[in-house]
């Protein structure tokens, strides 16, 4: 271990570095999404109010000596470590991917909405990045000036009024104009902060397995290894079953779309992992919750979740076992403890929405109409009803109608634009047109939601 | 395809009646205020992506060389009401937030609005709408101007001048920006 002397210099010379990367930032913020604009500022804050209270506590010191000096000195280090963490690892990351050319800005108000429908109260801010990851992803970051700086400077008066949390939404870069790919941070993502707000997944609990237990009840003592995975698995599990149930009663169909598409190019279809269930067992999951709101009465829609119903009919029953690490009959008790725990999940997330919240089959028919304005080349985000009055149309109907225009609806699209849907090439340049319109829908949406016509 | 305009406007309250009539194969989406309509005309706002000429990237450009012309221009991207400042003498591309659907029967030219123009910005400069175009039309907008100038998505900017078409639905071929959201650079050689 370094001394005192030699840490505070390289922490300082590490808090260099985080200003230079910030200030690089800085010098593009008109680059920026507003998302990333506000983290910005206040990574700019945490680092200035850091920067004081390394300075202030050190000098505290200066009357100590010796061995009580040294180990103060240490101790201080570690407190600043949290910071120079939070700062590298988490915010200078996220601010690189919130340039706005990287990212689907027409979704970034779409997705604040979502959250405050999700969380209500939280006063959360929704922070959307692109990075080079295949996948999608949400984490909460506690305003960090708000939980660090009462431990980092308890004597400073600086400022440290907390703010809500920091929503860090993830996209996979190459995927910013893949709009009906999008649905996954729309539904599933959104779903996780639904479930953080209400706690459904934190609702089941995870006590030893009978068998691993004496007779008296006590978990034995060669068990308790494999409960500790038993009850990461289950936790883990618990939460993106969750997850998928709330996506799937938010945005119907469109969520199965989209992770089916997902999951297709990451082919891991079959395979469970630590953190997530396999995709066939989700799969299966989220065509229960589909039935249930009676989408397989929906004629065009049943080839389709027939599909994936027969894709996925045997997955309960596999027996789980997490990929990569050694095998355990941990994986499989998690598994049946989740499964078990599906039925009251998903009554539990339905009663935790109101009706009109939730997306069901008879929404269907406004997916249909909307369906037809973007295979006729014309963006769905807006109607005219009679009155006449021009009307936004929801989230849901649009990422469906982009769906199902992609099973449906190409070869009318692809007649418009002079291609043939046929050729493989030219149905990537449909594809790509039809995203299109599905983001410049969402843009005209939220412009009719922000100004009423008149 | 040529189309020769016909000197005839549609009036206010025809457009209007065309563009609230769910039926009708005019839509201009999101539907302008209808204050935005006037006479033979309607009022189009930029969007928010924009094509920025970057004049360091290439030495010249040729019209007969479109792919060296794109290499011109970075994209820029605003979101919420975040402003683009152009500069003067700076070229950009950018498109309307509004999707035109014109129908055989109307096609139209993109003007600057004279506000606009008064502060040195002119917002398109070749800008022919053909009947049957679906889109987001183009805009190539230049600050002539003294002053930098600011833009803000959904800024009206521009409109969009009407003129009576007599197109057969049946013969019109797909223009080669045809359902394009987003600005575009010349897609063509010219012959």
């Amino acid at each position: 271990m370094q001394d005192a002397a030699t840490r505070v210099d390289n922490l300082n010379r590490r808090l260099d570095n985080v200003d230079l990367a910030l200030l690089r930032h800085r010098d593009h913020r008109e680059t920026m999404t507003p998302g990333g604009r506000a983290l910005l500022e206040r990574s700019e804050l945490l680092l200035d109010h850091a920067r004081q209270a390394l300075a202030y506590r050190w000098s505290r010191t200066n009357s100590l000596s010796g061995a009580a000096q040294e180990q103060a000195r240490r101790n201080i280090c570690d407190d600043f470590a949290a910071v120079l963490r939070e700062l590298a690892m988490s915010m200078l990351p996220a601010l690189d991917g919130t340039v706005a050319d990287r990212v689907p800005v027409e979704l970034e108000p779409v997705l604040q909405r979502l959250a405050d429908f999700a969380a209500p109260g939280w006063g959360s801010r929704v922070i959307l990045y692109a990075a080079d990851a295949l996948n999608y992803s949400i984490e909460r970051h506690d305003d960090p000036i708000g939980s660090l700086a009462p431990t980092l400077a308890p004597a400073l008066s600086v400022a440290a009024t907390a703010e809500g949390p920091y929503l860090f939404l993830r996209i996979p870069s190459v995927e910013r104009d893949t709009a009906t790919l999008h649905a996954i941070i729309l539904g599933h993502e959104i779903g996780h902060l639904r479930d953080w707000a209400l706690g459904l997944s934190a609702s089941v609990k995870t006590p030893p397995p009978d068998s691993w237990c004496d007779s008296a009840g006590q978990l034995q003592l060669e068990h308790v290894a494999g409960f500790q995975r038993y009850a990461f698995i289950a936790a883990h599990w618990t939460a993106e079953v969750v997850a998928d149930i709330l996506a799937a009663q938010l945005l119907g169909p469109a969520s199965l779309c989209a992770f089916g598409e997902l999951i297709g190019n990451l082919a891991i279809w079959g395979t469970d992992s630590t953190t997530h269930p396999a995709p066939d067992r989700r799969a299966a999951i989220i065509i229960e919750v589909l039935e249930g709101l009676g989408y397989m009465d929906v004629t065009e829609l049943r080839p389709l979740l027939k599909h994936y119903e027969a894709e996925s009919q045997a997955a309960a029953q596999r027996r789980a076992a997490a990929f990569g690490v050694p095998p355990h009959e941990a994986d499989e008790l998690a598994w049946q403890l989740v499964h078990s725990e599906v039925p009251r999940l998903i009554t539990a997330c339905a009663a935790a929405s109101q009706p009109g919240e939730r997306f069901s089959a008879s929404d269907w028919p406004r997916v249909e109409e909307a369906r037809g304005l973007l295979s006729s080349g014309r963006p769905c985000g807006e109607v005219i009803r009679p009155g006449p009055t021009p009307e936004e149309v929801p989230d849901a109907v649009i990422i469906n109608a982009g769906w199902l225009a992609r099973l449906d609806g190409m070869v009318e699209l692809a007649g418009i634009l002079g291609l043939d849907a046929s050729i493989p090439n030219q149905t990537s340049q449909v594809s790509a047109v039809l995203d299109g319109l599905v983001l410049k829908s969402f843009e005209i949406a939220e412009h009719r939601r922000k100004t009423p016509w008149s | 395809m040529v189309v020769t305009p016909s000197a005839a406007s549609p009036s206010t309250t025809q457009i209007q009646a065309r563009l609230l009539d769910p039926d009708d194969p005019f839509t201009v989406t999101p539907l302008p205020p209808l204050g935005g309509i006037g006479k033979g005309s309607v009022d189009l706002s930029v969007g928010r992506t924009f094509l920025v000429a970057v004049r360091a990237s290439v030495a010249s450009v040729r019209a007969d060389a479109p792919g060296e012309s794109s290499r011109l221009f970075t994209e820029i991207r605003r979101s919420g009401d975040d402003a683009l400042i152009i500069q003067p003498r700076q070229f950009v591309l950018a498109a309307t937030l509004e999707y035109l659907r014109m129908p055989s029967d109307l096609c139209g030219f993109i003007q600057s609005r004279s506000t606009y123009g008064r502060l040195g910005l002119i917002a398109a400069t070749a800008t022919y709408v053909t009947a049957g175009f679906h889109g987001c039309p183009t805009l190539e907008i230049a600050n002539v101007g003294e002053v930098p100038v600011e833009v803000r998505p959904g800024d009206p900017i521009c409109q969009l001048v009407l003129f009576s078409a007599a197109e057969d639905p049946n013969t019109m071929s797909p223009s080669r920006y045809q359902c394009s959201t987003r600005p575009y650079p010349a897609r063509i050689e010219i012959k």
